[in-house]
């Protein structure tokens, strides 16, 4: 037999996916992460996964993974000492930044703290101008004298970043050099790991890299140890930003890729929905406890960006476009003391939760509300004064002070919450140019399921995708994610043409390569995409268009600046045809397309109707609804709103005259 | 009365017009300015000139279309027909300065007015003397640019033709202002459409009580906000450097009242206005002030007219905060930062584990522009430069940073040495240039240009080198700003504040911005956290024994000696550090 195994680590719960490829079984299971050291929990939760499948760890032979472990590195601030070397004078360009401050109305707001302390950054003389040319030779008394104090302070490596190194690299080679002859010390530059323009970006994404590069090493090397020890033959594939997996030598390399990872298997998952189910243009909307996660497929891929942030720290690499919105299940509704109803933006979280958990939390959330309303089923919480009190909260809190009753206010609740979703969905849509009436609502995540239809409506989205299993959506994202790398090559000139851009594309394709042949991949394996930022000449941004012909020649410049206009158009509603056109970087992203899951879609049987409860909407109060359990749902099926499917990992909410068919695939089409 | 929680919820609907304004201008505009910097702002008004949303961007724009729009339609409102606009940037009926061209637009459903959508852009350059309409030498707006004192720009959702090629003949780079010019006018239009919509959905009858009920909410809560600060009278002033014209000192006074749930930001005492551009418009000294007020009171409050009830500015007429006779204004926003930093001084007392001491306060306009000898070619270009934050309570000043309304980022040195001829020489943070303190202020800046092209001319329209930023609580003052011509050289010359010098090839200019000022007595701060600053060469060896009575012993701390040496300084008693 062979299987594949995708596994999603989070904060609380490790879910794992296992996929037997000759049957077309899926097997799922959860099981608690462990934050101390979450290559327990993973390597926990692949056994329970074969054990439930009742498979052999000799037949896994694709493993696929999610962490987080290089995120919380970053934002619990957890960095080696290191020691930068850079040009004399720009010392502080690390600490500086941007020169904005985190928040504008915040007499209180602190700056993110320097990634290496002031006495840790060294300068040399020594310059490369914007043409890629020197004009003042390395100083390399400086250099040596860098090395040694660096060594002397102990430093774990040593981080390089000069001007203009993205266009000639000759004095951070150089220098590099000087530290590995004067010192044991290990040295990186920034034009290897981000030869791109803009010296604050470069240093801190290399410095970035190089914090968490041994963490992320520790924590694989770990977790290979355990899945050898299991006599698993797969070596683990890792989930990055960009929606690909890549393997352990490539994660630690790239270790900031790893770091915004966490919406990327979803947003993978999501996209395969939308196009196994043939929509081109598709929102996704994962809402967990706390946020959620709006992602947009366009033309059937999903929108990438090169610009992201953490901790107020810029991370460019290539990333799935995810925007956070502070709705999740957990958000606390809350009467201001103007008589004002919110939500948000503190959040119960999972611990103590929403107060129907019983757990000691004492604040009305959306999923008290949800339960107010009978959208959740009372009998899922044990606890009986739990639910009692959940309605009294809401009563108490928010009804009371409202002068309403405790379900008109748990549906304002509700809408509220809603409101601030949709806002941001237009926001995000519009911002491309976009109706969002012209989209397919993809809703997973816990908590996505139960809120996806109101939002539609009020989007005037006319259908709503359930994909199956929501719950553990993530973890089967990783099982589908292709074997994905990129690499960037600053371009040495202004205008595009086809001699200077053969010469960039030609070394950032031979580096991507490289990078595939050391996992194991041939040449012809690989799909290579070239992709280009250009811009007007003036601009200080850029907008990213595909070389569709794959190589610079006379004719594929032509189109490809004519590509740009068309793009620059449809991004910013006008092109300047007639203005010089500047090419800065070219990004090659090479994939090994991973096989589809050619997963059986079968029913358990029993009936699927089970119960019928009231359940209150907006039109008309308290009506009878039918209550279906999800996984006895049939393809072919199709039922009317209202109605709830409930499910292990969540529930849908389907409103009165609403119609919903279940898929080939098993995900459920509501139309609204 | 509004059913619960539709309040809510209407507020984001309306919120989601103004964002949509926002979305579309920024994505449709030319320049650089609005598409990255969002160097501009989005209101909604109904149709009793009420304000009633806004997309709050820069704070600079807090304000500035409150006090334009009511003032310039008011007078027209019969004679607006669908799809009409007016055009606005005149200082002098209640505009801010030239660069910011604000359109209004009348909003029409069902033949009727239910409103106005207006936005605020900053136009890269709006004609004048100088690149950029920053000019620091002119007696009169004039000299400024092009004033649009309220034009019928607009018919039938485009623009008229003869008035457009009257404004681009005065503008340099016409087709990319024209560009923006369009993309303002889109905005508007969304803005119509949306909020059409919203009375479709909601019905027009239903939209006045919310509208209603929304700025009662809103004044309700900023009054609670206001009702929690000590009632009583707080006063600061400070001088600034001069106009640059007339290079003497002036004052800049700012009382902050507390009564009850209302307060009161009253400038007089403020110095008269100047013959050269330091002048602000009370629009100006409105958002200045403002940006600091958000902060104490909340910056979650919705931005519309029930905001600004409790709230009451006095800017007398004839000062330098509401010039008369056609003063020029390009320097009004160094003094709208100013304020802000009166704000946080005069609420010291009243609240003093909110507030911080002064920040850099200048907002650093400089500009540059000669003969790139690499193409021939002419180049301008304009940057501001940070510089430290004020110290608070319980935290130091951060370093390096814009401050109060400014929060724009820097241009990367490589996209600067690519664009024009300079090589950026020094960028970092000053050695002894934050206020010391318990906690310290945060450093200024320097940043060295040294050019290499032809022709080139450098101008500085700023402040700030005649006094220093403040501490608070016995904290130290910090260093103020600095503007030399080559710098440690045999040629070496101080720049004013405003200026414009003439250089030849291969001459360094190096600016130096303040430092933030100290906050609490320097002999407090823990000896182990000044050590540190040593070692990051934040402070001197010699200042720390000065100020904060630190001994170092081979670059240890030696403990002894700083405790000798602080109890003689304490001995001396306080010596400086204003408390207000």
């Amino acid at each position: 037999m062979t299987v594949r195994i995708g596994v999603d680590t989070g904060g609380t719960f490790t879910d794992v996916v296992l996929y037997d490829a000759e049957t077309g079984d899926v097997t799922v299971t959860k099981t608690p992460s462990t934050p101390d050291a979450f290559d327990e929990g993973v390597l926990t939760g692949i056994d329970e996964a074969l054990a439930a499948a009742n498979a052999d760890t000799s037949g896994v032979d694709f493993l696929s993974h999610g962490t987080t472990v290089g995120t919380n590195a970053v934002l619990e601030g957890e960095i080696p000492p290191l020691g930068l070397i850079t040009n004399a004078g720009l010392e502080d360009v690390l600490e500086i930044g941007d020169q904005t401050r985190p928040a504008l109305y915040d007499l209180q707001v602190e700056k993110p703290p320097a990634l290496i302390p002031r006495r840790r950054r060294l300068g040399v003389g020594g310059r490369i101008d914007y043409a890629g040319e020197e004009v003042e030779t390395l100083d390399e008394d400086d250099a040596r004298e860098a090395a040694q104090a660096l060594a002397n302070a102990e430093v774990e490596s040593v981080v390089v970043a000069t001007l203009f190194s993205h266009l000639n690299d000759a004095h951070e080679r150089r220098i590099a050099e000087i530290v590995a002859t004067e010192t044991d010390l290990d040295c990186t530059t920034s034009s290897a790991v981000y030869p791109e323009p803009r010296e604050y970006d470069r240093t801190v994404t290399t410095v970035l890299n190089e914090a968490i590069k041994v963490t992320i090493r520790d924590y694989l090397d770990r977790l290979t140890a355990g899945i050898d020890g299991r006599e698993i033959d797969a070596s683990p594939n890792v989930m990055h930003s960009g929606g690909g997996v890549f393997a352990v030598e490539q994660a630690t390399r790239s270790a900031i890729r790893t770091v915004l990872s966490g919406p990327a298997a979803g947003g993978v998952a999501m996209a395969a929905v939308a196009n196994e189910e043939g929509r081109k243009s598709a929102i996704g909307l994962d809402m967990g406890g706390t946020s959620a996660d709006v992602s947009i497929v366009e033309n059937g891929d999903l929108v990438r960006t090169n610009e992201g942030e953490i901790n107020d720290l810029p991370i460019n690499v290539p990333l799935i476009d995810v925007n956070t919105v502070g709705a999740g299940g957990g958000s606390i509704a809350w009467v201001d003391e103007a008589g004002g109803l919110r939500v948000g933006p503190r959040s119960a979280g999972a611990d103590p939760g929403p107060v129907c958990y019983g757990s000691g939390g004492a604040e009305p959330t959306i999923t008290d509300a949800n339960l107010v309303l009978g959208r959740v089923d009372p009998t899922d919480f044990v606890d009986d004064p739990a639910v009692e009190a959940a309605h009294d909260a809401i009563g108490e809190r928010l009804a009371d002070p409202l002068d309403t009753s405790t379900e008109e206010a748990a549906l304002s609740v509700l809408r509220v919450a809603n409101a601030k979703t949709v806002r941001e969905i237009r926001r995000v849509t519009v911002e491309r140019g976009r109706d969002p009436a012209e989209f397919t609502l993809v809703a997973f995540g816990g908590a996505g399921p139960m809120q996806a239809t109101a939002i539609a409506a009020n989007l005037e989205i006319e259908s709503v995708l359930l994909p199956r299993d929501p719950g553990v959506f993530s973890a089967r994202g990783l099982l589908l994610a292709d074997v994905r790398m990129d690499e960037s090559q600053a371009y040495r000139g202004s205008a595009p043409d086809a001699e200077t851009g053969s010469v960039a594309l030609a070394d950032a394709r031979e580096r991507l390569l490289d990078r595939f042949d050391e996992q194991g991949f041939a040449d012809e394996d690989v799909e290579v995409e070239v992709l280009a930022d250009m811009r007007y000449r003036g601009q200080s941004y850029e907008v990213t268009v595909p070389l569709a012909e794959g190589e610079f020649t006379d004719s594929s410049v032509e189109s490809l600046v004519e590509r740009f206009h068309d793009a620059h158009a449809r991004r910013y509603g006008h092109a300047m045809r007639n203005e010089p056109i500047e090419l800065v970087t070219i990004r090659v992203a090479g994939t090994v397309p991973t096989a589809d899951l050619d997963a059986t879609f079968e029913a358990d049987s029993g009936d699927a109707l089970v119960d019928s409860r009231e359940v209150y909407f907006e039109e008309g109060g308290f009506v009878a609804t039918d209550i279906y359990d999800r996984s006895a749902l049939a393809a072919g099926e199709t039922f009317e709103g209202p109605a709830i499917l409930e499910e292990a990992s969540s529930t849908a909410v389907l409103p009165p005259s609403s119609e919903a068919t279940v898929t080939e695939r098993g995900n459920v089409d509501v139309r609204l | 009365m509004v059913s619960t929680g539709e309040l809510e919820i209407f507020r984001h609907s309306l919120k989601s017009v103004v964002e949509e304004m926002g979305a579309t201008l920024q994505r449709t505009a030319y320049s650089t300015n609005i598409k990255i910097r969002r160097d501009h702002t989005c209101a909604l008004f109904d149709a009793d000139l009420r304000h009633v949303a806004q997309h709050d961007l820069a704070p600079q724009h807090i304000g500035s279309l409150v006090s334009v729009v009511p003032r310039n339609i008011g007078e027209r409102e019969d004679e607006l027909e669908p799809g009409d606009g007016i055009l606005i940037n005149d200082p002098y009926r209640g505009a801010v300065h030239l660069p910011d061209v604000m359109l209004i637009s009348p909003l029409f459903h069902d033949d009727e007015i239910i409103g106005y959508a207006a936005n605020s852009a900053h136009h890269v350059d709006i004609g004048g003397g100088t690149p950029g309409g920053i000019p620091n030498d002119s007696t009169e707006l004039y000299g400024e640019g092009v004033v649009i004192p309220g034009v019928h720009a607009v018919s039938e959702w485009d623009y008229r033709g003869e008035v457009m090629d009257l404004l681009l003949r005065n503008v340099r780079e016409p087709e990319m202002r024209r560009g923006d010019y369009r993309a303002q006018l889109g905005a508007n239009r969304i803005g119509e459409e949306r909020f059409a919509a919203l009375h479709d959905r909601y019905g027009t009858e239903e939209i006045v009580p919310l509208l209603d009920e929304l700025l009662d909410y809103t004044e309700r809560r900023v009054r609670n906000a206001i009702e929690e600060l000590p009632d009583g009278r707080y006063e600061a002033e400070d001088m600034m450097d001069g106009d640059g014209i007339t290079d003497e000192p002036v004052r800049l006074r700012l009382r902050v009242e507390i009564d009850g749930d209302e307060m009161t930001l009253d400038y007089t005492g403020t110095a008269e206005q100047n013959r050269g551009p330091l002048n602000c418009t009370p629009a100006m000294a409105f958002a200045g002030a403002m940006a600091v007020v958000m902060a104490v009171v909340g910056e979650d409050l919705p931005k519309n007219d029930g905001f600004y009830r409790p709230l009451e500015v006095i800017t007398p007429e004839g000062t330098m905060v509401n010039p008369v006779d056609n003063a020029p204004v390009a320097a009004g926003w160094e003094i709208a930062m100013r304020a802000g930093d009166l704000v946080t001084k005069a609420l010291a007392d009243a609240i003093p584990e909110r507030t911080i001491a002064a920040t850099k306060g200048i907002v650093c306009n400089v500009a540059f522009g000669g003969r790139d000898t690499r193409d021939e070619g002419k180049y301008v270009y304009y940057e501001t430069v940070a510089g430290g934050f004020g110290a608070r309570e319980d935290l130091d000043g951060m370093d390096a940073v814009q401050t109060h309304f400014q929060n724009t980022a820097n241009s990367p040195i490589e996209e600067l040495e690519t664009e024009i001829p300079v090589y950026v020489r020094q960028y970092g943070l000053l050695t002894d240039s934050a206020g010391a303190g318990r906690r310290r202020g945060g450093c200024g800046v320097r940043r060295d240009y040294d050019f290499y092209g032809e022709n080139a001319s450098f101008s500085l329209l700023t402040d700030r080198t005649k006094s220093d930023p403040w501490g608070l609580f016995g904290g130290r003052s910090a260093a103020p700003s600095e503007f030399l011509l080559n710098p440690e050289s045999e040629n070496e010359r101080p720049l004013g504040s405003k200026s414009t010098t003439d250089l030849d090839s291969e001459d360094v200019v190096s600016l130096r911005t303040p430092g933030g000022g100290g906050y609490g007595e320097p002999t407090e701060r823990e000896p182990e956290r000044v050590v540190e600053d040593i070692r990051d060469g934040k402070v001197s060896p010699a200042a720390a024994a000065e100020e904060y009575g630190v001994v170092l012993d081979d670059g240890d701390l030696d403990a002894e000696a700083t405790d000798e040496c602080r109890a003689s300084l304490r001995e001396e008693g306080s010596k400086g550090g204003e408390h207000p």
